[in-house]
């Protein structure tokens, strides 16, 4: 059976081989994500005049995308996990009233999108900034971003339908071909091609909310086509208080995990709009460099997870160790060409997004100073996969947490003082990462070894 | 109908697996416990010592337990994929031979058929502490906190893969205090009640 084939090669393949085998495919997979979140913001930073202002807007959108993105995966986390156990089972019913379900919550969760898109946005832009430019390309680029979620509601709850069904292969072209569409639509939409006016920011928004429509209907298409382990009724629909709970017991802490992300960067923004918008503008295009790269240790981590769990269960002390040690070294690997490509490649990336003047050298020194923090990084994210694995989850979160937020905002906020009163001291904000990076890393550490002794030692 | 499958649910330190050791030989069928986790450790390359605890008890005491487990890009877990195996083994070895299986929701696994006797061993605490002690040599922890934990553990795993209550009454046909009618008691009362039945 399928299954088994692979979880057996989880037990039997070599695992420096394995791991690549494993760990490649999805590493490309999250890099390809990410650089098209790149692209979109290399043609609105060249758009004629306003560029770098509407930069600067999408850097204020973007925790809310973040926290749009975070709640799907946690809802599929959940749904994806229930499916699994009850297709497995056999339990068709089952398995049909949880996809039911998981669209039902997609109904209810673009609803409440669509609802902030209207009243929402304003007040929470104003929370990030006072000038009215920026304001109003951020309430455009975000509204049309809410209201017209229907495109990553549904394809998030596709995507995981595929996944259960082990047709994963099938979610990721619908990805690809929404992201490919965005990416097309783009300069036609923001410059205004091919005879279409030329809409700047809000272009830019349409172009991806098309893109996300068209990954969701594929994905439709595909689920209603393929997926025969389900049945497709209305009926299904009907929520079910009691599915909805599982769905967001095992959902629930990968939301939060997942929302991270999104409190960190709305937190930075705030902060830092105080030193100045060039530095908001500076870190919010750093940012999604630095998620190109980051995405490359969370492929690795979604494939060092399964390989040292079965090889756990198999209490195979040998491999479980290898696991940790070459998911590790890959994941150093990775960062370390990571970080060398940003050092000697800083000013080439911030001539493509058109940066000059202030926003420039803000953003090669943070390509500079931040990227330094990538080893460390590495190894959090590495750590995450190796606890998640041996079922410590909560290590897992803590380790978020610290990276993230506990020693993130704190810290960036104490320099960000020194900051303003001269920007002789910026360099120490970007320090913040490394330092936040860091002490994480030694946490993870020490975890690492406790786990060790109670986890790894006892085993064969 | 003639009960064929026994299955013997049963709270840690009650004795339960006994139980069904002895039933067995005295109906002179296999007895599905050690063997059922040495079979499943050849066909799916898992170790035992992982079957025989991730295959009935949780991974902790919360019941976000599976919230934080490892799972696959499928979504499936280890311990997703033991329990159906675990299903799979369970329905086979029913549909090939009258038996007595130990545990691991086989009554839920079951559940379809007509010819399964539920039971469910129990005990109070007191007893079951004094037993985990004397007889399994469990002295690492404090009896009382190993049996809550054990229990609980159990309990979550049922709920998380049958959906049901563990331990209700009504999932069992009978429900036994192994404490006021000791090992062999339950066995003697086991096989009367089966004779029992077996003339309706």
């Amino acid at each position: 059976m399928e299954q088994k084939e692979t979880t057996n090669r989880l037990g039997t393949m070599p695992v420096n081989r394995l791991m690549l085998s494993m760990g490649v495919p999805m590493v490309l997979s999250m890099m390809l994500q990410a650089v098209y979140n790149i692209v979109d913001s290399a043609f609105v930073s060249n758009m004629q005049g306003n560029g770098e202002m509407a930069l600067n807007a999408l850097t204020l959108a973007f925790p809310v995308q973040m926290l749009m993105v975070a709640i799907g995966i946690g809802t599929g986390v959940g749904t994806n996990a229930l499916l699994a156990k009850s297709i497995g089972q056999g339990n068709r019913q089952k398995a049909s009233r949880v996809a039911g379900n998981a669209i039902f919550l997609a109904i209810i969760i673009f609803a409440i999108y669509f609802l902030f898109g209207c009243f929402g946005v304003e007040p929470y832009i104003a929370s990030q900034t006072q000038n009215e430019q920026i304001k109003a390309m951020a309430e455009e680029y975000l509204g049309i971003c809410c209201r017209l979620s229907m495109g990553i509601v549904f394809f998030s709850i596709f995507e995981k339908l595929l996944q259960a069904t082990g047709r994963s292969l099938y979610s990721t072209v619908a990805q690809i071909t929404g992201a490919l569409i965005n990416v097309i639509l783009d300069p036609i939409l923001i410059y205004g091609w091919l005879g279409l006016p030329e809409l700047g920011v809000r272009g830019a928004a349409y172009a991806t909310v098309i893109g996300q429509i068209a990954s969701a209907l594929l994905g439709l298409i595909f689920h209603l086509k393929c997926n025969k382990e389900i049945e497709n009724n209305i009926r299904y629909l009907k929520p079910s208080l009691r599915t909805i709970g599982e769905i967001y017991t095992i959902g629930l802490p990968a939301i939060i995990a997942q929302a991270l992300m999104s409190v960190m960067t709305y937190g930075l923004n705030i902060i830092f709009v105080k030193i100045g918008e060039p530095v908001v503008t500076a870190y919010g295009l750093y940012y999604k460099i630095q998620q190109f790269i980051l995405f490359a240790a969370f492929g690795l981590r979604d494939a060092i997870t399964p390989i040292i769990s079965f090889n756990h269960g198999m209490k195979s002390k040998k491999r479980v160790q290898e696991g940790i040690r070459y998911g590790m070294c890959y994941t150093l690997i990775v960062m370390l060409a990571g970080l060398v490509a940003l050092e000697l490649l800083a000013e080439p990336f911030s001539a493509i997004f058109g940066l000059s003047g202030e926003t420039k050298t803000l953003c090669v020194q943070a390509m500079r100073l931040v990227s330094l923090s990538f080893l460390f990084a590495g190894a959090n994210i590495a750590y995450q996969g190796i606890f998640q694995a041996l079922d410590a989850g909560i290590q897992s979160l803590v380790i978020s947490v610290c990276r993230q937020l506990l020693f993130v905002l704190p810290v960036a906020w104490g320099f960000s003082l020194l900051a303003r009163q001269s920007m002789d001291y910026m360099w120490l904000v970007w320090l913040t990462f490394f330092i936040a990076e860091g002490i994480s890393a030694i946490i993870g550490t020490l975890l690492m070894l406790q786990i060790h002794k109670k986890v790894i030692k006892t085993l064969a | 109908m003639k009960k064929r499958i026994i299955t013997i649910s049963r709270e840690f330190g009650s004795g339960g697996r006994t139980i069904g050791r002895q039933l067995a030989e005295r109906l002179g069928v296999h007895c599905y416990d050690k063997e059922l986790i040495e079979k499943l450790a050849e066909q799916t390359g898992l170790a035992q010592k992982y079957i025989e605890e991730q295959g009935e008890y949780a991974p902790s005491m919360n019941r976000f337990s599976y919230a934080f487990v490892g799972r696959g890009v499928n979504g499936l877990s280890v311990s997703d994929y033991l329990w159906n195996e675990q299903r799979k083994k369970i329905q086979e070895l029913a549909e090939k031979e009258p038996c007595v299986i130990v545990g691991r929701c086989a009554d839920y696994i079951l559940r379809e058929r007509k010819d399964v006797f539920n039971i469910f061993i129990h005990a109070p605490q007191s007893e079951r502490a004094k037993r985990i002690v004397e007889v399994y040599g469990e002295t690492d922890t404090e009896p009382i906190k190993r049996l809550r934990e054990k229990d609980k553990k159990r309990a979550i795993n049922y709920k998380y893969y049958t959906e049901r209550e563990w331990g209700r009454a009504d999932n069992y046909h009978l429900t036994l205090d192994s404490s006021v009618f000791g090992i062999e008691g339950c066995v003697n009362l086991i096989l009367r009640v089966l004779d029992e039945i077996k003339e309706k």
